[in-house]
């Protein structure tokens, strides 16, 4: 992709140029691991990568402590044991307030398909800790957690509607002046699902106001990107769960997400009952019955991008038409290998 | 038929109906209070308690509810510089 494509109508806020030449260095990156997962920050200018990174790492360690429901000195921990016995509140620091409020944001964007009250549920489904560790208590000598294949829909068994143990995102009650959070009984917030998408947005900002240069951060697969951009753009590999790279697009200010029912995954305590996924249904407070092995979506943030693909996952075969219709360009892989694509999203590489 | 994101009109507020919330709540003096607190943790656990039905304040947020438009996306004959890997 050129850059003379950048000219083109469009109705999206372009790419912030604090320089009207492109970088002409290739990128420099460096990977860290914070937050259970695996992060990278790719700079334009080499001098600016070691600053990025500390800036990277710092956010990252304020939002762990703040919303982090494995760690018990959490706010998150710390509201969810007060509203054990009945309904809690707390006013919280600006940093669980904010991802509180993209969180909500999310839910808002996908009529409540991205909930950050299924914590409960998630616990009750085994996924009280981290992952590594679920998966260590649960191991199944006959199958790999990484290449599980979901049985399809029609081969689940029937689900209950409506599960208690899920308040619902309406529930939450936030005043974002006061930064007063309001939580029913039995509440666990879980931000997992828009907390690290937000953070690639909010450190992109950060960086771009602090540094010059542009900036790329991807969070365990949720990017973000501010500032100049590399020659061509940003080169992005969709990755499938077995590590293949399945298509590379161009960024050029869009941030991305993939959400995949195949890579976050463990063994149900019931050895008969399929293997459950990370991406609960807050319908019915189960793994998402679908169609997709995963789901690829661009859009104006990562929290938004993240926000699309967890709910055209949980959308199974409505995705498509939800997605197109909020103008989501999305590559949408299903589990029999079809390939499907929105408006926007284009397979064929240009000449 | 699953239901279509649509604007939650009755969740958004201005930021007018914020401060009269807050101020009828009494929020708003606790929120100057915490804003000389050192840390995060000093609010929550200075500030928090119990819930009754009285002590509730507004919710939601000023956020949008709609998606924002975005580019297209084309595919690139490079090399990634990093992935998308699901999660």
């Amino acid at each position: 992709m050129t850059l003379s494509t950048l000219a083109a109508p469009t109705t999206a806020p372009l790419p912030t140029h604090p320089c009207d030449a492109p970088a002409p260095a290739a990128p420099r990156s460096a990977s860290f691991a914070a937050i259970g997962t695996a992060n990278r920050v790719l700079t334009t200018r080499p001098e600016t990568l070691g600053p990025a990174l500390a800036i990277a790492r710092e956010h990252l360690a304020e939002l762990d402590a703040a919303v982090s429901r494995f760690r018990p000195d959490s706010e998150v921990s710390a509201l969810a044991r007060r509203a054990q016995n009945g309904p809690a509140w707390a006013y919280v620091s600006a940093t669980f307030a904010h991802y509180l409020d993209r969180g909500l944001h999310a839910a808002r964007l996908t009529g409540g398909l991205v909930d950050p009250t299924i914590g409960a549920a998630l616990v009750q489904a085994g996924y009280d800790v981290d992952l590594d560790v679920v998966r260590a208590r649960r191991a199944r000598p006959t199958r790999s957690a990484d290449l599980v294949i979901h049985a399809p829909p029609a081969l689940r068994p029937d689900l209950p509607d409506h599960p208690g143990s899920i308040p619902g995102w309406r529930a939450i009650e936030f005043d974002p002046l006061s930064r007063r959070v309001v939580a029913p009984q039995g509440t666990l917030i879980d931000l997992g699902a828009s907390a690290k998408a937000a953070a690639a947005d909010r450190i992109a900002d950060l960086l771009a106001a602090a540094l010059p240069g542009g900036f790329l951060v991807n969070l365990g697969g949720d990017i973000a990107s501010s500032g100049e951009l590399p020659i061509g753009g940003w080169d992005i590999g969709v990755e499938s769960a077995d590590g293949r790279i399945l298509q590379v697009v161009s960024g050029t200010g869009q941030a991305f997400a993939t959400s995949s029912t195949q890579k976050r995954t463990w063994a149900a305590a019931d050895a008969a009952q399929p293997d459950h996924h990370h991406i609960l249904d807050p319908r019915t407070g189960r793994s998402a019955q679908t169609r997709w092995a995963q789901v690829t979506c661009a859009a104006v943030s990562a929290l938004e991008a993240n926000a699309a693909s967890t709910a055209a996952i949980i959308l199974d075969g409505e995705a498509p038409a939800w997605l197109a219709k909020n103008g989501i360009p999305a590559r949408l892989d299903a589990l029999d290998g079809a390939v499907v694509t929105t408006p926007g999203w284009t397979l064929e590489a240009r000449a | 038929m699953t239901r279509i994101p649509a604007l939650d009109k009755a969740r958004r507020f201005t930021v007018a109906g914020v401060v009269a919330a807050a101020l009828s709540s009494g929020a708003i003096t606790l929120h100057l209070a915490d804003a000389g607190s050192t840390s995060a943790s000093t609010v929550a656990v200075t500030t928090s308690g119990s819930n009754s039905s009285s002590d509730t304040t507004s919710s939601g947020s000023t956020s949008s509810s709609d998606f924002g438009s975005t580019t297209s996306v084309q595919s690139s004959t490079g090399n990634a510089q990093t992935t998308t890997a699901g999660s």
